[in-house]
């Protein structure tokens, strides 16, 4: 499906650009967001982001898949804003507090608090291969080719991250 | 009961930051296809004062030359090389300066 889009994108036709750019953007800002936290600075670097890959478009070669090339410039372009300016402006905790809820039911809804606490305190990096692996549904391999990490790093980073959220779980369930 | 790793997944899911600002696709697009539109007509590279510009050197020059074969007196002043000279140094600055500015626009267009 990408690659139909992809080719009407390269002719400049503006409904595929905006499928294209529709389907992307918020796994694309989520992943921005999990590097530099903060918002606006994260739409900044997926709008430089959207232009570079969009003004490129025509040199790609479908030999990886193109959200990864997308993930990639904006994993770099993050990285890039992060050194140049050395300042964390973590997302406050209470931003998630009305996010919707699998399970209505009060405790369900104390325990899935908790391991929302457990993600967002994850390390910068760890929540980053957590979010590529789980939400946007990358393989190791892709993640290896976006962060730059090599195998063994990506696979210890998520080892650590699944035992902290997975203790989290099973505290939860022993307490219900 | 739900699978941890699915549990994980839907939370991430929940939990995820969207793009809030809904004229974000079109402006990307709208940004997109301006500098393609740019770069598709030759940068807009501006010919008319470039133009202006070969002109006043061509006339500067050309007056040296009268200056140099023949005297030309206006109000009790007579005009010598030096006279075409300074015209043709101001003409040659101009058409410079009109480059460097066009040089500007391309670099910054295309980057």
């Amino acid at each position: 499906m990408d690659h139909e889009l992809i080719n009407k994108a390269v002719s400049g036709d503006p409904q595929a650009l905006t499928v294209l750019i529709d389907k992307y953007k918020d796994l694309a800002f989520n992943l921005a967001v999990s590097i530099v936290r903060n918002g606006e600075d994260a739409m900044d670097i997926i709008q430089d982001s959207f232009l570079k890959v969009l003004e490129n478009i025509g040199r790609f070669r479908n030999e990886s898949k193109f959200s990864t090339w997308l993930y990639r410039i904006v994993y770099n372009r993050s990285i890039q804003y992060l050194n140049k300016k050395r300042k964390s402006d973590y997302i406050n905790i209470d931003t998630v507090k009305n996010i919707p809820y699998p399970d209505n039911s009060s405790e369900k809804r104390e325990d899935y608090s908790k391991l929302i606490e457990t993600i967002n305190e994850l390390e910068e990096r760890e929540y980053t291969v957590v979010s590529l692996f789980y939400l946007n549904e990358k393989s190791i391999k892709d993640i290896k080719t976006i962060t730059g990490l090599s195998t063994s790093n990506i696979k210890v980073i998520l080892y650590r991250a699944r035992k902290k959220l997975y203790q989290n779980l099973k505290s939860s369930y022993e307490r219900t | 009961m739900k699978e941890p790793e699915q549990i994980i997944r839907d939370i991430l899911r929940e939990n995820m930051k969207r793009v809030e600002d809904e004229s974000f696709t079109e402006n990307v697009i709208r940004q997109y296809l301006s500098k393609r539109r740019i770069k598709a007509s030759g940068h807009f590279f501006n010919f008319a004062s470039l133009i202006i510009g070969v002109s006043l050197v061509l006339i500067s020059l050309g007056l040296v030359f009268i200056f140099r074969t023949e005297t030309i007196v206006i109000e009790n002043d007579i005009l010598n090389e030096r006279h075409g000279m300074i015209l043709f140094s101001i003409a040659l600055l101009f058409i410079i300066y009109k480059f460097l500015e066009e040089y500007i626009v391309i670099s910054k267009f295309s980057r």
